[in-house]
């Protein structure tokens, strides 16, 4: 029997390995995946946690967390762009004019 | 008349923000130092009329407040004002020697480019003291504390262009801001104790009225004065947060008369006045002010013995003073302590504003002849007397009154707190020895000071010697005034024992009074024993006076071969006993050592700017600490992941 | 949603409404006048914020729409119109399309003021994501500037993940407790006189999430990158609004939490010290104004998380006039050095600022006044403001975190001081910078007044702040 638990754990691990994603990958579009990775771990969270205390408030809060993951994403992307309009790279590497 | 008290600091406020606004675009100086030294006038009026309201009234304590600032649960602040003989007197000196130096200051920054901004500052400076002796709780004193700190800074690094004068300012600022460490701890801490006995208070007036509260001789008291001495440490220059003084003599000749001598350096001796209560419940911070004070008397005064500079000797020896006013405080003579305060404001106003006469003369001279010689070195001077009559016999009464001369001011005021040191229950015969020996000297350096500068030979450069003249009416009349006041000051305190009637005493009573019947201090000794201690004291001074006319004028040759038969000796008193190196080698290299030792894998030589040793190690974490900020990204989400991960494992494991 | 609950929530809904038409005009009729237009949206939002009852206490168990979150309303209102006015020239000189940017500001001030309305997690979350996507965009606004690109890429990624952090927070609270909606999601909470293990695991993703938001250590290391890449209008709304909103709304938030706080207090402390102690030493060696009002915006922050460990009536009080106070300062201090940009860059080099006092004496002394009223100076504001943190943090027991503030407000001087003496102290060698225009004085006259008169006579704004505190 697969309890909320599992669920639970499934999605603390996907959060991991996308938490893990962000600390060590380079390029900022493999970064925005890991973030999304992390967001919709939390989206399974709710959904989970929505069915077992049978209340609806959870999936609602998932549609807002995709829109907002939908949101950063296209304003990533707008950025990402303008970034490499001046630098011509996304390696987050290159991030590196503003320090000290 | 009480309910006029806001306009006295008010005055100096408008006349700041008048020449601060208009200042640059009016250009006429007679128009800016006119508003400023009319401004001050006009509440140097208003102090009289306070002032001789409060004499007729047999109420000596009246708070009138202007608004509430602030209530924050129980405890509630006002902007409110606080007259009692303590700052009646106060308010007085400080509008009286202001209006003066004011007046003064119009002749000798005749032509300065920044003068607007010198009256706004000067104007500031007086609202903000003025705001701090009248506050009538903590918080408003500290808003002139941090006010006259700030305008001393502003006005030592009046001539920015030197850096001698940024440094300077610097080194005020921060000695300074270890002093309102200082105050401020005191003052949070005091607010805390009273608080846990159930009285939420600031205001001087509960405080003294609750005082009784704490515990007599009690570890907070003790604390809470300990923190607040401190905090007059640095504002009064006393060891070991003097050396900012002497450097502060930078700033223009008015500056040093009016705020490095008359009155915001008298700050924590007012402060330490304002809450005798307290001071008196903690015997230890007593005996603390007592022999720091004494021991700033003898060693500052050692200094001044060999040093050249005009304003420099006037510096030290100001340092020393004030150390009279702090020995006096410590051995509970507070009202000897004020009346000090008051005697020397007169007689060092004099000088230093005397001194600036003489340098803007030699500063004449040497601009006629187109010599860049330094104006302030004593051995360029020397038969001034002539020349310059007036400021000569200003000075030279001034002079009379600093030595402690009979019927001069300086001797009552001085005299008085000698005896209080020996006979007082707080006091100790070796604090009077060290006091009288100080004395001795003060009188020595102060006549060679004298011998140096207006008599024997003129030793000024013959291009420029016959170029030196007498300064304008607007110097000399302060000058006049201010010698007046050093030679008749002090007969309002005429003690007991020489049949005066001590009106001063009589008048502080109200303010001291209590503080001092509730913790019995007293000084006690025969007649003959008090006039044997003034026979010794005037003829330790006699004798500093002999030696400097031998030294100085009968043979002066004599203090070369002095020099020549105690080199080391004389070196170090004329490098001010090493006390900055030592600075510099304890605290600034050592901890530029641990600094650099700390953060060798990075790179130092950002850490510019060095002014002391704490902010070198300060400087040195923060410049660590800038090194984790990459910039690359992967390291500021390490950041954020770590901090995760470690609240939750606390919460995890700690549960 | 009744016609009822729309009318209490009017003001939002003139915010957004009108950022979406300034939008949709400007395609049509692109003009920079539209930031004016923006500027007279926000005031009317604040008007109807500060003079209408709303009909229910509470939108959707979303928003309340009580006295605190409309004073909000209005502050945010207004610290909008005011940085609008102030990006006017600004825009006109770096070529900023007016009508995105302007819908921008007031897109961000609507979800400001959702945010400091929220009573609920969602309410929470909606509102700080609906400003900080804003903030993105805005941060990266000077399209040739490959300096805002990245600034503005790092706030997002860093945000992004702050984001799931907050998402996976509210989740394990709603885990806990089954509910979004503020006092029961916390009551859910408590077990045998404590808070439940999953709630704390909850609230601690939370408070990574928030200190990240207001920039707490050792979350903060993105604030100086950004602060310095960002357009210093926009810098200003960053620091003073986007911070601010945050923790008018944690001041609700902690009340709903009750004694349940108390399992919280020592991160809240560490957090709070950290904040004091990494922003001051870090803002120490700094050469750059905008990287030390970056890290001086970490020590205010301690300054404020002070208040909120405290707790209680007055300890809030104190914490929102500080916020208010650090608002004004802060937006002001950014003004002056929007007012001084020119085409090709910004000053906020310390080498640029030498000697500046002379050829510009008035914008100059009101970036002292600023700064001075920042490190607490009398009688600016900021003094009191301090004040009143540190007095609340004496009368509720923390007298180490009283010493800790005392000495961060003594050292700071240190760091405002440095760029008053390269301004003043200093040969005159700064070349001309560009001329104030009207809107930028008035903007800065206004702060000014407004540091000083609250200094000198805060009476006023402390009593209406007694009176909407819930």
């Amino acid at each position: 029997m697969i309890s909320v638990y599992h669920y639970l754990i499934l999605s603390a691990i996907i959060f991991s390995i996308g938490t893990f994603g962000v600390l060590t990958r380079k390029n900022a579009i493999v970064i925005f995946m890991c973030i999304e990775l992390m967001l919709n771990s939390v989206n399974l969270t709710f959904i989970a946690l929505s069915r077992h205390l049978q209340n609806m408030d959870g999936q609602i809060f998932v549609f807002f967390v995709m829109a907002v993951a939908a949101a950063e994403a296209a304003v990533g992307l707008a950025l990402m762009i303008a970034f490499y309009r001046n630098r011509e790279s996304i390696d987050t590497d290159d991030f590196n004019m503003l320090k000290w | 008349m009480y309910d006029y008290l806001w306009l006295i600091p008010f005055f100096p406020l408008v006349g700041f923000v008048f020449n601060g606004l208009f200042g640059k675009k009016i250009r006429n100086e007679a128009v800016i130092g006119g508003i400023g030294t009319l401004m001050i006038f006009l509440s140097f009026l208003v102090s009289c009329g306070n002032f001789y309201a409060l004499l007729q009234d047999s109420e000596k304590v009246h708070q009138r407040v202007i608004a509430s600032w602030m209530s924050v649960g129980d405890l509630q602040v006002d902007w409110g004002f606080l007259l009692d003989p303590l700052s009646a007197l106060m308010i007085l000196i400080i509008t009286g020697v202001g209006t003066l130096i004011h007046l003064y200051s119009i002749g000798y920054m005749h032509g300065e480019t920044g003068f607007y901004r010198f009256f706004a500052y000067l104007n500031l400076f007086c609202f903000s003291m003025l705001m701090l002796v009248l506050g009538n709780n903590a918080l408003v004193m500290f808003v002139g504390w941090e006010g006259v700190g700030l305008c001393s800074y502003l006005l030592i690094g009046y001539y920015f262009e030197k850096k001698s004068a940024g440094d300077a300012a610097k080194k005020a600022f921060v000695v300074n801001r270890i002093g309102d460490f200082g105050f401020l701890c005191g003052l949070l801490t005091l607010f805390w104790a009273l608080g846990n006995k159930g009285v939420w208070t600031i205001n001087f007036v509960e405080i003294a009225e609750n005082a009784h509260l704490l515990e007599s001789g009690g570890l907070i008291v003790t604390v809470v004065t300990l923190a607040f001495f401190l905090g007059a440490c640095g504002k009064s220059a006393q060891i070991p947060l003097f050396t900012w003084l002497p450097d502060a003599m930078e700033g223009p000749t008015p500056v040093s008369a009016l705020i490095h001598a008359a009155t915001m350096v008298t700050a924590g001796v007012y402060m330490i006045g304002r809450m005798n209560g307290l001071f008196a419940m903690a015997p230890d911070t007593m005996m603390t002010i007592a022999v720091v004070g004494a021991c700033t008397a003898l060693f500052a005064a050692t200094i001044g013995l060999a040093q050249n500079d005009i304003k420099r000797v006037l510096a030290y020896s100001t340092v020393s003073q004030l150390g009279y006013m702090f020995l006096a405080m410590g051995v509970g003579a507070f009202t000897a302590g004020i009346f000090h305060l008051m005697t020397h404001a007169f007689f060092k106003a004099c000088l230093f504003l005397g001194s600036g006469s003489v340098i803007h003369g030699m500063h004449h001279g040497y601009h006629h002849a187109h010599l860049k010689d330094d104006p302030q070195d004593m051995r360029n001077m020397g038969g001034l007397r002539k020349k310059m009559p007036i400021t000569f016999w200003t000075f030279l009464l001034s002079t009379i009154a600093i030595a402690g001369i009979p019927l001069f001011s300086g001797f009552f005021s001085k005299d008085e707190i000698l005896w209080w040191s020996f006979g007082s229950n707080r006091g100790h015969w070796l604090l009077w020895l060290v006091g009288a020996v100080a004395a001795g000297m003060t009188a020595f350096y102060m006549f060679r000071l004298v011998f140096m500068t207006f008599f024997g030979e003129q030793r000024t450069d013959p291009r420029a010697k016959d170029h030196i003249p007498e300064s304008g009416l607007t110097i000399t009349i302060p000058l006049m005034v201010l010698a007046a006041l050093a030679v008749v000051g002090g007969y309002i305190g005429i003690p007991a024992i020489l049949g005066g009637a001590n009106h001063i005493k009589q008048f502080l009573d109200p303010v001291f009074g209590k503080a001092i019947a509730l913790n019995q201090i007293e000084a006690h000794g025969t007649h003959a024993l008090e006039y044997s201690l003034m026979a010794v004291s005037v003829g330790i001074a006699v004798f500093g006076i002999f030696l400097a006319w031998v030294m100085y004028v009968k043979n002066p040759a004599l203090p070369a071969r002095f020099v020549a038969s105690f080199p080391g000796l004389w070196k170090a008193v004329f490098n001010k006993w090493y006390i900055d190196e030592l600075y510099d080698a304890v605290f600034v290299n050592n901890c530029k050592r641990i600094g650099t030792f700390l953060w060798k894998g990075f790179d130092v030589r950002i850490v510019d700017g060095i002014v002391n040793g704490t902010a070198w190690v300060v400087k040195g974490i923060g410049s660590g600490l800038r090194y984790t900020q990459t910039g690359f990204l992967h390291n500021y989400a390490m950041g954020m992941v770590v901090g995760v991960v470690v609240i939750v494992g606390y919460y995890i494991l700690g549960k | 949603m009744s016609a009822l609950e729309l009318q209490s929530l009017l003001p939002q809904i003139i915010l957004a409404l009108g950022a979406t038409t300034v939008l949709m005009l400007g395609a049509w009729y692109p003009s920079r006048k539209w930031i004016l237009g923006g500027v007279v949206i926000a005031l009317f939002a604040a008007l109807s914020a500060g003079l209408m009852t709303p009909a229910v206490p509470e939108v959707g168990n979303l928003y309340s729409t009580g006295s605190y979150a409309r004073f909000f309303v209005v502050l945010w209102s207004l610290l909008g119109a005011l940085s609008l006015l102030l990006s006017l020239r600004y825009a006109e000189i770096h070529d900023l399309p007016g009508s995105e940017y302007c819908a921008l500001i007031l897109f961000a001030i609507c979800g400001m003021s959702l945010l400091s309305a929220a009573t609920s997690l969602i309410g929470l979350f909606l509102g700080l994501e609906a400003f900080t996507l804003v903030f993105y965009i805005l941060i990266a606004f000077k399209r040739e500037d490959s300096r805002g690109a990245e600034a503005g890429l790092k706030y997002l990624v860093m945000g992004a993940v702050a984001t799931g952090f907050l998402a996976f927070g509210i989740s394990l609270i709603y885990a806990a407790s089954g509910s979004f909606h503020l006092p029961e999601a916390f009551a859910g909470l408590e077990q045998a006189g404590g808070m439940r293990p999953l709630g704390l695991a909850g609230w601690a993703l939370m408070l990574v999430a928030i200190g990240f938001k207001v920039s707490l250590a050792p979350f903060h290391l993105w604030t100086p990158d950004v602060y310095q890449g960002a357009p210093a209008p926009v810098t200003g709304l960053l620091a003073t609004g986007s911070k601010g909103a945050v923790f008018a709304s944690l001041v609700p938030l902690f009340a709903a939490l009750g004694p349940l706080k108390a399992d919280l207090e020592q991160v809240l402390w560490l957090l709070a010290a950290l904040s004091l102690l990494a922003g001051t030493f870090a803002a120490l060696p700094q050469r750059n104004l905008k990287r030390m009002l970056a890290y001086s915006s970490v020590v205010h922050m301690g300054y404020l998380m002070i208040g909120l460990l405290v707790g209680g009536s007055e300890a809030h009080r104190a914490l929102l006039f500080y916020l208010i106070s650090y608002a004004f300062a802060t937006l002001a201090a950014f003004g002056v050095l929007t007012s001084f940009s020119r085409v090709d860059d910004e000053p906020q080099e310390y080498a640029d600022f030498r000697g500046l006092g002379y050829l510009h004496p008035r914008r100059s002394s009101l970036l002292a006044a600023c700064l001075l009223s920042l490190a607490g100076i009398p009688p600016l504001v900021g003094f009191f403001a301090k004040f009143g943190i540190i007095a609340a943090a004496l009368k509720g027991g923390y007298p180490g975190l009283a010493v800790i503030a005392v000495l961060a407000a003594l050292t700071s001087l240190y760091y405002y001081l440095a760029p008053i003496v390269v301004l003043f102290m200093q040969q005159r060698d700064a070349r001309q910078l560009r001329r104030g225009c009207r809107h930028e004085y008035f903007v800065l006259a206004l702060c000014f007044s407004a540091i000083l008169l609250l200094g000198v006579y805060p009476a006023p704004l402390l009593d209406l702040l007694t009176g909407i505190l819930p």
